[in-house]
């Protein structure tokens, strides 16, 4: 009898709230039974990539640079492709650095301006995405990691102006906003590591780490598939 | 439900029938008034002498030898104005159309030119190449329609009888006399720059004669010399949607479906295309088909469009897979959407055609927003991509510039007499396109009104086949339903595609992407409508 009574107790402890919560979901049509199956409005597979951009290297302790370049890549798939990158640029003094050439401190900072590089380039994007612009507007894009190796070529700011052909290692990310089939606007973060051989300091330290980290925005056409 | 079946049906043999390619004023035949009398009244007159020419038309030779082209036209409007001259008004007018075309008044000339041909296109048959080309230039190629219908067999060259040929078809085919237009079409020479357009017409007056497989033919040849022709992406978009419907008449729902797909996605023709689509897969008892097109429609892109036989045919789909709380649902909402829209329409089927014709004409000339006039996108959507509106409305607006010139020289009695023959012109025209607009108002007002008597019935249908469902579900357990629907659903998606769950989210650029996968919730006992 105990049983069974702790049995029913139990039994409505459970149902209750249960059955409150319930809704008869029967003939309805649920999220999950649509689907959104849309052919691939703008792919990169077998095409070729080209385009220009230009940016700033604002995060440098003593320089701030213009630069701008030109790149081409080609697309094995929707996912990987290859390219080639040549930046060119000038690196000015930034405020930082007229501070320590002033009167209070009179000391010129052993910098290194940019001049440009050159970068091989492996692009992994697997995200395909697409984003609303004010509710209308549907602009799709893809998010691209990228790692490059190649040369970048620098100048001492200091009078002897010596320079420097540092090995280059470009980790980067970036996005393809979509403008059509053939053309898309590109942004792009990269952080080009250096090694940097500096003839004066030699004796002390010849070899310095760089980063040169870029910002760059680009306009790119998409050539037929081939 | 079997009336929403009815009404779709019907509803889709009508737009079969509207024949998007062919299209002209009904009115152009109809101006005949104060003309001259037919060629047979002035067959009975003797043949006027050498002599009796020259007194007639003695002193505007003398006057054309000068160069006073105004006063050539005064004395040739003269002529034709004089009832004992009636055997010269068939020259007078097309000589005057001459005069009036080195004035630089084509639509006057064209005017002029269409009275002589009306008068005697026997006597002046030479005049009918010169009228087309007129007409082509004002873009008012339906005022001649009428006076070829009538003189297909004028002796002219090959290339303008074929031109004729097209234009008297169009008129045939507008007049519903559809054994005349097959028969006219047929001298529509290959080399005809319009030859596309009579083969795609051809496909239609075979469509309206119900020989849905013979239209098949024309339309594919139409499509295929078209694209040869380069007639462009609208053309192709046309022929397509009419192919389309000629498989879907002939019950060949596989490649109508193909056909509608074929409908370029940026067309205007598109959401049209779409639905009709949905009947074919709907036909197919492909249920999930539908309301996957469906699904578009039912978006809120889509909430100032007219679909409602869309909402009904989704219902409907709905109601076949036992989706009936769904069901339920749309078509309160469909009775709550479609009400509000039968009292607009009804409000603007009130109104006087000149009133819809000059709306419309807001609505494509308006620069800004707030100036495009008081027709309803619904409305002006049908019409503001329509050849024949344009082809009007250009026409109105070339007759209102002429008028508007000859105001210059009005002490001339020609001059008078081109601006009243334009203004007559200009206001059939008004009138013929105000009052397609408006029976259009008053068709969908009319279809409204049965659409939302007969949801009242499919919604009583509709809560009792629930009540059965939640029953069934109640006495056998929701286990059996739920296992149903919970039968692996993934879809394959090919190469170059993207799979997006949905997420109750609309999005302008999946419009017409959705794929629906429901199961039929049907319990046992209960027939499932496929």
């Amino acid at each position: 009898m105990l049983r069974t009574s702790l049995l029913l107790l139990t039994g409505l402890l459970t149902a209750g709230p249960a059955l409150a919560q319930e809704t008869v979901d029967v003939g309805v049509l649920k999220n999950e039974d649509i689907a959104v199956v849309q052919k691939l409005l703008y792919s990169k597979e077998e095409r070729t990539e080209f385009g220009a951009y230009v940016g700033w290297m604002p995060f440098d302790a003593y320089t701030t640079t213009p630069m701008a370049g030109i790149h081409v890549a080609r697309h094995l798939s929707e996912t990987l492709g290859f390219g080639v990158q040549l930046g060119g640029g000038y690196s000015l003094k930034n405020s930082a650095y007229k501070e320590l050439e002033g009167p209070a401190y009179g000391v010129s900072p052993d910098a290194y301006r940019y001049l440009g590089s050159i970068m091989l380039d492996a692009q992994y994007s697997p995200i395909y995405a697409k984003m609303s612009w004010q509710g209308n507007n549907v602009l799709h894009h893809d998010i691209y990691g990228l790692l490059g190796v190649g040369m970048t070529v620098e100048q001492a700011m200091l009078p002897d102006n010596s320079m420097a052909f540092a090995p280059t290692l470009g980790p980067g990310i970036g996005a393809r906003i979509f403008l059509n089939d053939k053309s898309m606007l590109k942004i792009q973060l990269r952080d080009d590591l250096l090694l940097e051989q500096r003839k004066k300091t030699a004796d002390t330290q010849g070899t310095f780490l760089k980063q040169n980290v870029s910002i760059t925005v680009g306009f790119s056409g998409l050539g037929a598939r081939q | 439900m079997s009336r929403l079946r009815t009404s779709g049906w019907s509803a889709v043999a009508a737009v079969l029938a509207l024949g998007l390619v062919a299209g002209t004023p009904a009115e152009a035949a109809k101006k005949k008034k104060d003309r001259p009398s037919a060629a047979a009244a002035e067959a009975e007159r003797p043949m006027p002498t050498m002599e009796e020419r020259q007194a007639v038309f003695g002193e505007v030779d003398a006057a054309h030898r000068e160069g006073r082209k105004t006063q050539v036209a005064d004395l040739l409007l003269a002529i034709t104005q004089a009832p004992e001259h009636a055997v010269f008004h068939a020259e007078a007018y097309a000589r005057l159309g001459g005069v009036l075309e080195e004035l630089d008044l084509p639509y006057a000339a064209l005017i002029a030119y269409e009275r002589a041909l009306s008068a005697d296109a026997e006597g002046v048959s030479s005049v009918a190449k010169k009228a087309i080309a007129l007409a082509d230039e004002v873009g008012d190629t339906a005022l001649l329609e009428g006076v070829f219908a009538a003189n297909v067999g004028l002796d002219v060259d090959d290339a303008t009888r074929s031109r004729m040929a097209y234009l008297a078809a169009r008129e045939a085919h507008h007049q519903g006399n559809y054994g005349t237009a097959m028969a006219i079409l047929k001298m529509v020479q290959e080399s005809d720059p319009f030859y596309p357009e009579a083969k795609a017409l051809e496909g239609v007056v075979s469509a309206l004669q119900g020989r849905h497989e013979s239209a098949l033919a024309p339309l594919l040849v139409a499509q295929a010399t078209g694209r040869d022709r380069d007639k462009g992406e609208k053309f192709d978009n046309i022929i397509n949607l009419n192919i389309a419907r000629a498989y879907f008449a002939a019950e060949n729902f596989p490649r109508a479906i193909e056909y509608y797909q074929a409908v370029d996605r940026g067309s205007s023709l598109w959401p049209e295309a779409q639905f009709e689509r949905a009947w074919a897969h709907f036909r197919i008892t492909d249920m999930n088909g539908a309301i996957g097109v469906l699904h578009t429609h039912a978006s809120p892109f889509f909430d100032d469009w007219y679909f409602p036989e869309a909402h009904l045919l989704r219902i409907y789909s709905l109601f076949l897979v036992c989706k009936f709380p769904e069901a339920g649902k749309e078509i309160n909402a469909f009775q709550e959407h479609y009400s509000a829209v039968r009292t607009e329409l009804s409000s603007l089927g009130a109104q006087e055609p000149a009133w819809h014709f000059e709306q419309m004409r807001m609505h494509l000339e308006a620069k800004r927003e707030k100036d495009k006039g008081e027709l309803p996108p619904m409305i002006t959507r049908v019409f503001e991509d329509e050849d024949r509106f344009n082809d009007s409305l250009s026409a109105v607006r070339k007759a209102e510039d002429e008028i508007k010139r000859l105001q210059n020289i009005a002490a001339n009695p020609f001059a008078a007499a081109s601006a009243d023959w334009m203004q007559e012109r200009r206001g059939a025209l008004i009138v013929a396109e105000g009052k397609r607009i408006r029976e259009r108002i008053q068709r969908r007002e009319a279809e409204l009104q049965q659409m939302l008597t007969d949801a009242e019935i499919s919604k009583l249908d509709i809560m009792q086949m629930e009540t059965q469902l939640y029953q069934m579900a109640s006495v056998k357990g929701e286990a059996s339903l739920e296992a149903r629907r919970t039968v692996d659903r993934k879809l394959r998606v090919k190469k170059g595609w993207r799979y997006w769950p949905w997420e109750g989210e609309y999005w302008a650029d999946e419009l017409g992407y959705y794929r629906v996968t429901a199961k039929p919730e049907c319990p046992a006992g209960m027939a499932q409508g496929e």
